[in-house]
């Protein structure tokens, strides 16, 4: 597969757990050598791991440790490596999260460590910024602050990667999808495109039925993609969409024209 | 820019600030411990030297031998023990993720390191002894006062600084196994925890006869190792040069295998 | 913000949002609305599809915009959703009452019955 990645946008990456989502993350990050391929970052081989490289990734793994020591001294420590830290940044960020402006980490819970490190991850303002199931472990409000947070943050030379299970928890913040299964890309395409291409409404029309590219029957109707005959802008089922994209590789791609 | 490429001294000290600051409990307690068992090694050494010479009048200076021997024995044992901790936040992934992705050459993340458990630990070594002995002293003169005049300071002098040369030179050469051992982390986590502990198992245990014989079994023909008599400057030279080299070879190792680290072993 | 699990894109229900604010009288004429970025972290919603939404107001004269400023909501703006609603609901809702209540055999007269004791109420 071959993906390029834009300035500015929010990139979904979607899949059922163990699809390869962590994979993915780590191989772009540079964690991990591709066995075959390259990811580059800006011309750079991110598995070179160079700090000027480095200093343009920030990655929030799913589990991470914090030493336990107060916020203070944790940036006093760490902002050295990440040339646009802002301090006025990361307070702002803590505020929208609701807390404390110096913490101790290691007294925090878990949800709350997560909002301080993304909160110091936001602030390093580096170019490329990767999630891995950012909304695990924390609570409704927790997540709606979350998306109010991303939403808020986004901007012409940032790319966002968030990768999750949980599709409903971030649908609306998403520019672009990416979706892998068992270690596959299964797709890879920009929201846009796929409300522009393909309707997702629910019918008991058997005309409409029939013209279906791809049928789900439940209780009350059946579920249907039709091509999208522009009259037709409708909401984007991710799991709908994903299921479309895994059973009718062919069919989807050439709907989308890609 | 090139502040950020190239390597970077200011960025490599900062890193060692780092990686002290973000554990200091862990450092306080290793400081702590290795202070504790030269001092409770010394005082008790002195103590039986004084309690001997009470009663046999004999004219022994245990102090300096038995001392100096515990000494080693210690260097060897924390020396390796606080080696092999070296790398131990890459020993699970999220810590492995933060080391990797922490935006600086490797060569400054290996070498702020060794600049902790090698020369830094060494420092603190020579550091601790010294206090150990002056509480040994200290604490002799309030328990024995009338024995004072026997007891002394311990001193590097002729002949102990040949020894302690030789001594230091086998210490870094397996030290520098251990270094190697620190950054070998798991991937067959179970034989290389396996065999650790196994070479660790005999090296405690042969470590301390062999000190004990070369240092003082010496003067008491208990064991006598004629190659070691006769302790002359060609023979140090040797001793540092094959040192030197077995250093070497472990360092680079080490370092290639940090290069290549990956976060997880991949199953594909 | 809650989206309506119906089908209509994100990007127009949150033109409904606005247009539900301005009659509802919370933006009088001329007056800010909030910039892209700021909405968006209001609804939780990426801020292109913000862009949307007010390219969407915009081309339809609700919003326009003075650069460096902001968007401001035009002249006349509530008269004219007003009058585009009660288009729309005419032409599609009321077919559908309709359609309904001559199934159920509900005459005009009870229909005006029925609504003006509605309007009593």
């Amino acid at each position: 597969m071959s993906i390029d990645l834009s300035d500015g946008l929010v990139y979904g990456l979607l899949g059922p757990n163990g699809a390869g989502k962590s994979t993915l993350l780590y191989l772009i990050a540079g964690l991990l050598t591709p066995t075959c391929g390259k990811v580059e970052l800006n011309g750079t081989q991110t598995r070179l791991r160079r700090p000027e490289t480095l200093a343009d990734i920030f990655i929030v793994p799913e589990e991470f440790d914090l030493p336990s020591i107060r916020l203070s001294r944790y940036v006093k420590l760490n902002t050295r490596y990440y040339p646009n830290f802002s301090e006025s940044d990361m307070r702002r960020h803590l505020e929208m999260f609701s807390m404390d402006s110096d913490p101790n980490l290691g007294r925090l819970s878990m949800g709350q460590k997560k909002k301080v490190f993304m909160a110091f991850a936001l602030a390093c303002n580096t170019k490329v910024l990767l999630m891995d199931e950012p909304t695990n472990g924390l609570d409704i409000p927790g997540k709606s602050v979350f998306r109010r947070f991303i939403a808020s943050n986004m901007n012409e030379d940032r790319t966002v990667i968030i990768s999750t299970h949980q599709v409903r928890d971030i649908d609306n913040l998403l520019d672009h999808i990416v979706m892998v299964d068992t270690h596959r890309l299964i797709c890879s395409a920009p929201m846009s495109l796929i409300s522009d291409r393909l309707t997702f409404t629910t019918t008991s029309n058997p005309d409409r039925i029939a013209q279906a590219l791809f049928v789900q029957p439940t209780v009350s109707g059946t579920n249907v993609i039709l091509p999208n005959d522009g009259n037709d802008d409708t909401r984007v089922d991710l799991e709908m969409l994903f299921q479309f994209a895994l059973e009718k590789p062919e069919l989807f791609n050439s709907q989308l024209g890609i | 820019m090139d502040k950020i490429k190239n390597f970077n001294p200011g960025r490599m000290m900062s890193l060692v600030g780092k990686i002290i600051m973000e554990q200091p409990k862990v450092f306080i307690m290793r400081m702590l411990l290795l202070l504790g068992a030269l001092t409770v090694g010394a005082v008790f050494v002195g103590m039986v030297d004084v309690e001997h010479y009470r009663w046999s009048r004999s004219d022994r200076d245990w102090a300096h031998e038995s001392e100096l021997a515990y000494f080693m024995v210690m260097l060897f044992v924390l020396g390796f023990v606080y080696t092999s901790m070296a790398f131990n936040e890459a020993r699970n992934k999220p810590g492995r993720i933060s080391m990797l992705m922490l935006p600086a050459r490797y060569s400054e993340k290996y070498s702020a390191r060794f600049i902790i458990y090698v020369p830094l630990f060494l420092i603190m070594f020579a550091a601790a002894m010294w206090i150990a002995d002056a509480v040994r002293v200290f604490s002799l003169s309030i328990f024995y006062p009338e024995f004072m005049h026997r007891v002394e300071f311990l001193t590097i002098s002729e002949d102990n600084y040949r020894d302690i040369s030789q001594i230091l030179a086998v210490f870094v050469a397996m030290q520098s196994f251990y270094w190697l051992g620190a950054i070998l982390w798991p991937r067959n986590s179970f034989i290389k925890s396996f065999s650790a502990v196994t070479l660790l198992g005999v090296f405690y245990t042969a470590i301390t006869p062999i000190l004990y014989f070369v240092i003082i079994g010496r003067e008491n023909n208990i064991c006598r190792v004629e190659w070691l008599e006769d302790l002359n400057p060609e023979k140090s030279c040797i001793f540092w040069t094959v040192s030197t080299v077995v250093c070497l070879v472990n360092y680079t190792l080490a370092y290639i295998r940090l290069k290549e680290s990956d976060v997880i072993q991949r199953l594909l | 913000m809650e989206f309506k699990e119906n089908n209509k894109p994100i990007y127009l229900q949150l033109v409904d949002k606005i247009c539900d604010d301005v009659l509802a009288g919370r933006y009088g004429d001329d007056s800010r609305i909030p910039s892209v970025r700021e909405f968006a972290a209001q609804v939780e919603v990426n801020a292109n599809t913000v862009m949307r939404t007010y390219d969407y107001l915009q081309q339809n004269g609700i919003i326009y915009n003075k650069r460096g400023i902001g968007y401001f909501i035009s002249a006349g703006s509530s008269e004219f959703i007003r009058k585009e609603r009660m288009e729309r609901f005419m032409n599609d809702e009321i077919g559908e009452l309709f359609g309904r209540l001559r199934l159920l055999g509900v005459t005009p007269d009870q229909l005006l019955d029925m609504y003006t004791e509605y309007c009593n109420q």
